[in-house]
């Protein structure tokens, strides 16, 4: 018994050991299964920004051991960051307006990366109701004489048959219209029965937000001659030849019919010029009563809510480069949709409603760079109509889309939340409920494009296991193409970044990460928004300029090339230049 | 004989076998010094049960008999002379000597003067106490004499020898009587000794004892010792004994349920048991290091040398497999994912969660077996027994270097395994996936840079392995260690030891799942 009870100490002092083992194991493997993962605060909380002047945005990271460890990114460049402990600290004073992707990216071995991504929409915010400078025109004075003349001729001597004065046998012996500084010089002369000439400067300046003011700024001598004139001089003659003999004596008849000559060639000069100044000044007055520009217009044909009143904004410059006119276009937005932004969920089932549980801070209006256009400039040899889009304006526009909720309605209308639901459907166990539009998207210049950011936007999906809300942030940069058959330019997408957090108040942690990456998302997008998929919605130009400028000429004008870019010099600037036929 | 000095004196011996039967009853044994006692008796009578009752009741009773004695007196410690001398065969024949010297009470030198002098006493060649003499070719004879000269040597003075002219010539047989006879006297020692060969008795014992099964007691035999006629009378006096002997009384009987309810618990603690036993004799085998590197080099060789090749290979095999599956799976299968982020998302997970249980069960049914085997065959041949019979402790002479061989050979082989993964899956990515990238960065990451969240696997892949290797080399010397009866009692302790540690192995992986999972809130 006395081994046996031995073998039984032996086994209980086993047993003890092995317990003290098998606990001590336990908690060392609990204590590594309850480390926290990478996780970011913000701190102070960095939302939206007036300025970035002396702007800083600052992180603590969760483990001071991860924080030497991070890249720290603001809209995909590598920026220094200064380390502190566990602060990473990033300067954004450089940063100009509109949002900003600060990633703070944790690269381990094996190419695995972690990010977390804080946006922040910089200001400053222009004021909800202002009208900024939208768009200017320019249109060759090549193009006028090239494109607009021939029209104009064949009207005017059509006009100058059909009165009697001139006659069926009216030829036009000149017709030109000359832009100088400020003003028009019209050369003109017809003959037929008579012959009349006329050379007239006028100059133009908007007058109200739709109307153009013309003056005549001068007028020349105004040639008249022909039939009716010979039938007037021959008259004053005679009538002067007998008044001379009357009053005086026959011999200084002749004398009296010379000046009675003149004097009735004078009176028809005169006579001439006031008739030709009265009815000029009658048309131009006639002319600059008529608004020239609607009162309102829908941006998207058949969408109300993106009706804009449009104006004419700034000078209007005429020069030898020819006419250039900048407009103005006013956003249409209900006032109460205004004053508060109010997130809209697009459900997977299509339906658009208000989500007051975002809270990614609202804007209090839209960015505004502060571009001005410019003027005619010089245009190349090539070029016949220049417009240049103001990126204020794009912004103040899709600023007053997504406060009035048309932004979440064109979502809804392109089927996009139940498609990311099907796809994600097809292998994740993952459910896209919806789709909550918080901020209005903002465009930002970025080299020779413009960059569309997008920040707050609040995907509500669901069996992903993640805590706290999971926003959206990325940027993509909009690709036109014009398509020279078909006069369609078609709008394209490129994504340059997209990225997911899990945001629970100011603590950012990384989610779906490996999702994204897996799923090769942001190549998807590319190959779905590339131009040429149709997926985004093109313009049908050629159509649109055809029906435009069915009055200036029959069958109107038709687009040959079409070209859009942003001018390095003028990064907030989107320039078309086209070349018509 | 009377003034000769009592060795040992047993009065009142009752063993009960584990059924409650009784085998002896009342059994009175004395033995002087310079006598031999020579016990005979019908197989199965209970003579070897006996001499166990005498010099390791505590085996007996490990194994279900009960021991009681009313009345004991030993004077020096029993040396065990098994039958064909039971030599450590891990051993040269001097380091068998020398390993009784070193353990001697009391201490003796043990140096090769020493050893040869022993060979000497027992007319063996001096060559031998040369270092590198195997003792797996000696003769039977050869072999007893050398297994009386290591008992002696460890200072024993009281020998027990069991049937040691068995597969001996009559010339070798009264050799060996002789030389025997010669120490025994020399050394004022005493000898038991259990056997059949009446010629061999005859010629070496002074007294004679006949185990009556009938009785359940040892009958002195009136036979006078080393006469011309002892053989012939002896010859007589022992088949009329065993023509009466019925032989009804060998055997076991079926152990109940409680002995079986006891074995299956002991079975299970046993490991336990080992392990708490080998810690404990830690300081002790540090004071003998000799002994500790005798047994650990072996053990290194069976449990880490000969299945070291054989891991390197397998694991190289399982690395290369897994990710041609998950390539095939995952990256060439219906998911639209990029093969590069597959085992950039794998990195190291498959190796982490897959080396450490792979790599356990194979070396349970490698190295474990080994050393179960081993230790098992040592028991099998009475090895244990001459150990014990020299007072050396098994725990602290063969579990503990065995335990912590295993142990060792358990953490290099894991990470052999590992490397093997890591190697077969660099190897694949390289051949099959070379678009991947930098495949030694892809399959290493999570071993050297793992996320936060996966850190855990790390852990608990570190922590596992050192459970494991404590496990494994508990269970397979705890096993392997057992007294064996039988060849079929060793490949059973192999197997067993395999089936438990498999066993316990996905139980305890399961487990720590739980643990991670369930520390996360999943």
């Amino acid at each position: 018994m006395a081994r046996a009870a031995g073998d039984g100490r032996w086994a209980l002092a086993g047993l003890v050991l092995a317990a003290i083992v098998f606990g001590a194991s336990g908690q060392i493997v609990k204590d590594s299964a309850t480390v926290e993962p990478l996780r970011v605060a913000v701190v102070p909380p960095l939302v939206v920004a007036g300025s970035s002047a002396g702007l800083r945005w600052t992180g603590r990271v969760e483990s001071t051991v991860m924080a030497g460890r991070m890249t720290a990114r603001v809209d995909g460049a590598v920026v220094p960051a200064v380390v502190d402990g566990d602060l990473v600290r990033v300067d954004l004073a450089g940063a100009g307006p509109g949002h900003h992707l600060i990633e703070m990216a944790l690269t381990q071995q094996g190419g695995r990366t972690q990010v977390v991504t804080d946006a922040v929409l910089v200001g400053p915010f222009a004021e909800m109701w202002r009208e900024p400078c939208a768009l200017r025109l320019t249109i060759a004075a090549g193009a006028i004489e090239r494109l607009v003349m021939p029209a104009v001729r064949e009207r005017l001597l059509a006009a100058a048959r059909a009165t009697e004065l001139l006659g069926d046998e009216t030829t036009l012996e000149r017709a030109e219209v000359t832009l100088q500084d400020g003003s028009v010089r019209v050369r003109v002369a017809v003959a037929g029965l008579n012959r009349v000439a006329i050379d007239a400067t006028f100059a133009a300046a908007p007058s109200g937000r739709s109307g153009l003011l013309l003056t005549l700024e001068r007028l020349g001598p105004v040639e008249f001659t022909g039939a009716l004139r010979t039938k007037v001089d021959v008259g004053g003659a005679a009538i002067g030849g007998v008044a001379v003999g009357a009053a005086v004596s026959g011999p200084l008849a002749p004398l009296g019919a010379l000046v009675g000559y003149f004097l009735a060639d004078g009176l028809v000069d005169r006579r001439a010029r006031q008739e030709v100044e009265e009815r000029l000044r009658g048309a131009l007055a006639v002319v600059s009563a008529v608004p020239l520009l609607p009162e309102r217009a829908e941006l998207l044909v058949g969408e109300p809510r993106s009706a804009a009143v449009p104006g004419f904004c700034g000078p209007l410059e005429i020069s030898a480069v020819g006419v250039s006119a900048g407009f103005s276009l006013r956003p249409v937005v209900d006032a109460v949709d205004a004053a508060a932004l109010v997130a809209r969920v697009v459900t997977t089932e299509g339906d658009v409603s208000e989500d007051r549980d975002v809270g990614v801070g609202a804007s209090p209006g839209p960015i505004e760079q502060g571009v001005s256009l410019p003027g005619s400039g010089d245009l190349a040899a090539e070029v016949d109509v220049r417009v240049d889009l103001s990126i204020d304006a794009v912004n103040a526009v899709v600023d007053a889309w997504t406060r009035s909720g048309l932004l979440a309605a064109r979502v809804r209308a392109a089927g996009w939340v139940p498609r990311v639901d099907e796809q994600l459907r097809e292998w994740t166990a993952l459910r896209l409920a919806g789709v909550s539009v918080a901020r209005a998207p903002v465009v930002m210049p970025a080299g020779d494009r413009w960059a569309l950011s997008f920040s707050g936007l609040r995907l509500h999906l669901r069996g992903g296991g993640e805590t706290g809300a999971v926003l959206a942030a990325g940027r993509g940069f909009i690709r036109p193409q014009f398509h020279a058959e078909t006069g369609v330019l078609e709008l394209g997408g490129a994504v340059d970044r997209l990225r997911l957090t899990c945001v629970d108040g100011h603590l950012l942690a990384p989610c779906f990460g490996a999702l994204l990456e897996l799923g090769e998302v942001e190549t998807r997008l590319d190959e779905a928004l590339a131009p040429g998929t149709g997926r985004l919605p093109g313009l049908d130009v050629r159509g649109l300029l055809r029906a435009g400028t069915a009055e200036v000429r029959s069958g109107g004008l038709d687009v040959a090339a079409l070209d859009v870019g942003v001018p390095s010099a003028l990064p907030g600037v989107l320039r078309v230049t086209a070349r018509l036929r | 004989m009377s003034e000769r000095p009592v060795l040992l004196a047993v009065r009142g011996l009752c063993v009960d076998r584990p059924d409650g039967s009784p085998l002896l009853v009342d059994v009175a044994l004395e033995l002087r010094a310079r006598e031999v006692v020579a016990i005979f008796g019908a197989s199965g009578a209970g003579k070897s049960t006996l001499t166990t009752a005498l010099h390791e009741p505590d085996s007996l009773r490990a194994r279900g008999f009960a021991v009681r004695t009313a009345d004991a007196v030993q004077v020096s410690a029993i040396g065990i002379v098994p039958q064909r001398g039971a030599l450590f065969d891990h051993l040269s024949a001097a380091d068998n000597v020398a390993l009784a010297l070193r353990n001697a009470e009391p201490a003796a030198a043990a140096n090769s003067a020493a050893v040869r002098a022993w060979f000497d006493r027992v007319d063996l060649p001096a060559a031998w106490s040369e270092p590198g003499h195997a003792v797996a070719h000696v003769s039977g004879g050869e072999a007893q004499r050398l297994a009386v000269a290591r008992t002696l040597a460890g200072g024993r003075r009281i020998l027990m020898l069991d049937e040691p002219s068995v597969g001996l010539d009559p010339h070798r047989v009264a050799l060996l009587a002789a030389t025997l006879r010669g120490q025994i006297d020399a050394g004022e020692a005493a000898a038991l000794v259990v056997t059949h060969d009446l010629g061999f008795a005859a010629a070496f014992a002074d007294r004679f004892l006949y185990m009556d099964s009938s009785r359940r007691a040892l009958v002195e035999l009136e036979v006078p010792a080393r006469t011309d006629e002892t053989e012939a009378r002896l010859a007589a006096v022992v088949r009329e004994r065993l023509a009466r002997e019925t032989g009804g009384g060998g055997g076991q009987t079926r152990a109940g349920w409680w002995g079986r309810i006891r074995a299956v618990v002991h079975e299970w603690a046993a490991p336990f048991a080992t392990a708490a036993r080998v810690l404990a004799a830690v300081p002790a085998a540090l004071r003998r290091p000799r002994d500790l590197l005798e047994v650990l080099r072996p053990t290194l060789m069976q449990g880490l040398v000969r299945p070291g090749p054989f891991f390197a290979v397998v694991s190289l095999l399982v690395g290369a497999t897994l990710l041609y599956i998950f390539h095939r799976a995952l990256g060439g299968g219906g998911l639209p994912v990029r093969a590069d982020r597959v085992f950039s998302l794998i990195g190291s997970m498959h190796v982490l969660a897959l080396a450490p249980p792979l790599s356990a069960i194979l070396f349970a049914a490698t190295s474990g077996s080994a050393i179960a085997a081993w230790l098992g065959g040592m028991s099998l041949t009475r090895q244990t027994a001459a150990l014990r019979g020299l007072g050396i402790s098994e725990a602290r002479y063969l579990w503990l270097p065995a335990w912590f061989g295993l142990v060792f050979a358990y953490v290099v082989l894991a990470g052999v395994f590992t490397a093997g993964m890591l190697a077969g899956g660099v190897a694949y990515l390289k051949i099959r996936a070379p678009e991947a990238g930098d495949a030694v960065a892809l399959v290493t990451a999570d071993l050297m840079d793992p996320p936060a969240e996966r850190e855990v696997f790390r852990t608990r892949a570190l922590v596992l392995v050192l459970i494991y290797a404590v496990g494994v080399a508990s269970d397979a010397v705890a096993k392997g260690g057992r007294d064996k009866s039988s060849a079929e009692s060793v490949t059973a302790a192999m197997v067993g030891s395999v089936m438990a540690c498999t066993l316990w192995v996905v139980a305890v992986e399961l487990v720590s799942l739980v643990v991670v999972y369930g520390a996360r809130g999943g």
